[in-house]
């Protein structure tokens, strides 16, 4: 029996912001300047009353209207997020009630971003292999805009809010999840970093300190170090593709499609031409919301689907990489 | 590596750059429009990539063209 992907739905917030605001902003960067760097034109956020949750449950709801999907036959919830709705308790557990799933439903929060999806799956996976349960509902939702200072230009400028909700079984007509790749490099931790409120910092202290290059950086907020997590993306990921390769016993020229963390489109657009892939197996989906963090390569999933480029027999590789640092790679035959 | 495969492999890294036909030698980087901080990350990570040679920011932000960038790499290169 196959274990893999049996649906998947997305959902974005409905505020948007476009690179024209974020422009007026900050004038020294034009919109078309914003667009050309970051391949993107606009993001979804969260309004401030939006919760992780909430996003979460509109993309379960999407999903279960999409494909008519009995909720009560869902018995294990996984949820990918670094920005719960609380400390305590586990994000999952508030989704199982609100979604009024049964009961007997087992509930797990990861706490990972990019890399999380994939994790997710192999979770799953595990789960349905060992026979603890049947119908996985995978969710990744993040309001990570809510964590970045309102003076940060880059990160606004790259990050969205959004969630996604995946549904895994084992049956002869699913997808088939192949073998992952995991890495970790926690030597990187303070690269994507929130430092303060969590059992380590626990005061904020909104100190908001402007670099020398025109950036601001506040302990309190969302923090990435670009040249690192740039450097480290680049040698880690295309090894990482590599593995996941051999690990399934085939060759790049094999793969449909690439479907990677949508960072931005600068940092795709390297992995692809240092890996020499071609640009119409290699899927950039960002245009429209960004970088979603642990939503992004579902989003990108089900985006390529609705396009028409993954169909019944694709075969896709999936890769997911950043904060931790943390990345993992699967192979999924649909 | 020869100078004029370090320049087209360059280039391929951005080839959806409008104004990257006039990247050579001697045009200095701030006269590009590309040139910006990914600008310098991507030839870092490529300099790396291609030579072993390791770049610091602050150093690569002392080159102004690609002339002095090749020369460094050239006499570091191990």
């Amino acid at each position: 029996m196959k274990i893999g992907i049996n649906a998947i739905s997305y959902y974005l917030p409905d505020n948007v912001l476009l690179n024209e605001e974020l422009s007026a902003n900050f004038p020294e960067w034009s919109s078309d300047s914003i667009q050309r760097k970051t391949g993107i034109c606009q993001r979804h956020i969260s309004n401030e009353s939006e919760s992780t949750s909430d996003l979460a449950i509109k993309a379960v709801n999407s999903l279960i209207t999409n494909y008519n999907i009995n909720k009560q036959y869902i018995d294990f919830i996984i949820t990918c997020t670094q920005t719960p709705d609380y400390l305590i308790p586990t994000t999952a557990c508030i989704i199982q009630d609100r979604l009024g799933l049964s009961k007997s439903c087992g509930a797990l929060d990861i706490n990972l971003g990019c890399s999380g999806y994939v994790y997710g799956l192999s979770l799953a996976k595990g789960l349905i292999h060992s026979d603890s349960a049947k119908n996985i509902l995978l969710i990744t939702s993040d309001t990570i805009t809510k964590f970045i200072h309102n003076d940060d230009k880059g990160n606004r400028s790259l990050f969205g809010d959004a969630a996604s909700a995946t549904l895994l079984t084992s049956d002869d007509n699913s997808s088939e999840i192949g073998k992952f790749c995991f890495g970790t490099d926690g030597s990187g931790y303070d690269n994507i970093i929130i430092k303060n409120g969590g059992s380590k910092n626990r005061v904020l202290n909104n100190k908001t300190i402007k670099e020398n290059n025109g950036f601001i950086k506040n302990d309190d907020y969302f923090f990435m170090n670009g040249k690192n997590v740039f450097q480290f993306v680049t040698k880690n990921v295309p090894k990482l593709i590599n593995e996941v390769l051999e690990i399934n016993k085939i060759n790049k020229d094999e793969v449909d499609l690439f479907v990677l963390h949508q960072a931005n489109k600068q940092m795709l657009d390297y992995i692809r031409v240092k890996m020499n892939l071609p640009k119409d197996k290699f899927f950039i989906y960002l245009d429209s919301c960004g970088n979603t963090y642990s939503s992004s390569i579902p989003i990108a999933l089900n985006e390529a689907i609705i396009q028409g480029k993954i169909t019944k027999g694709s075969r896709v590789l999936l890769a997911g990489f950043g904060v931790g640092y943390s990345y993992s790679a699967v192979i999924v035959d649909f | 590596m020869e100078k004029n495969d370090f320049l087209s492999k360059i280039k391929l890294y951005f080839e959806e750059e409008p104004d990257i036909e006039k990247l050579n030698y001697t045009v200095k980087f701030i006269d590009l429009d590309f040139w910006d901080s990914i600008a310098k990350f991507k030839i870092i990570s490529f300099v790396e990539d291609e030579t072993g040679v390791l770049i610091e920011e602050e150093k690569m932000m002392s080159f102004f063209t690609l002339e002095e960038l090749y020369n460094y790499i050239i006499k570091n290169i191990k």
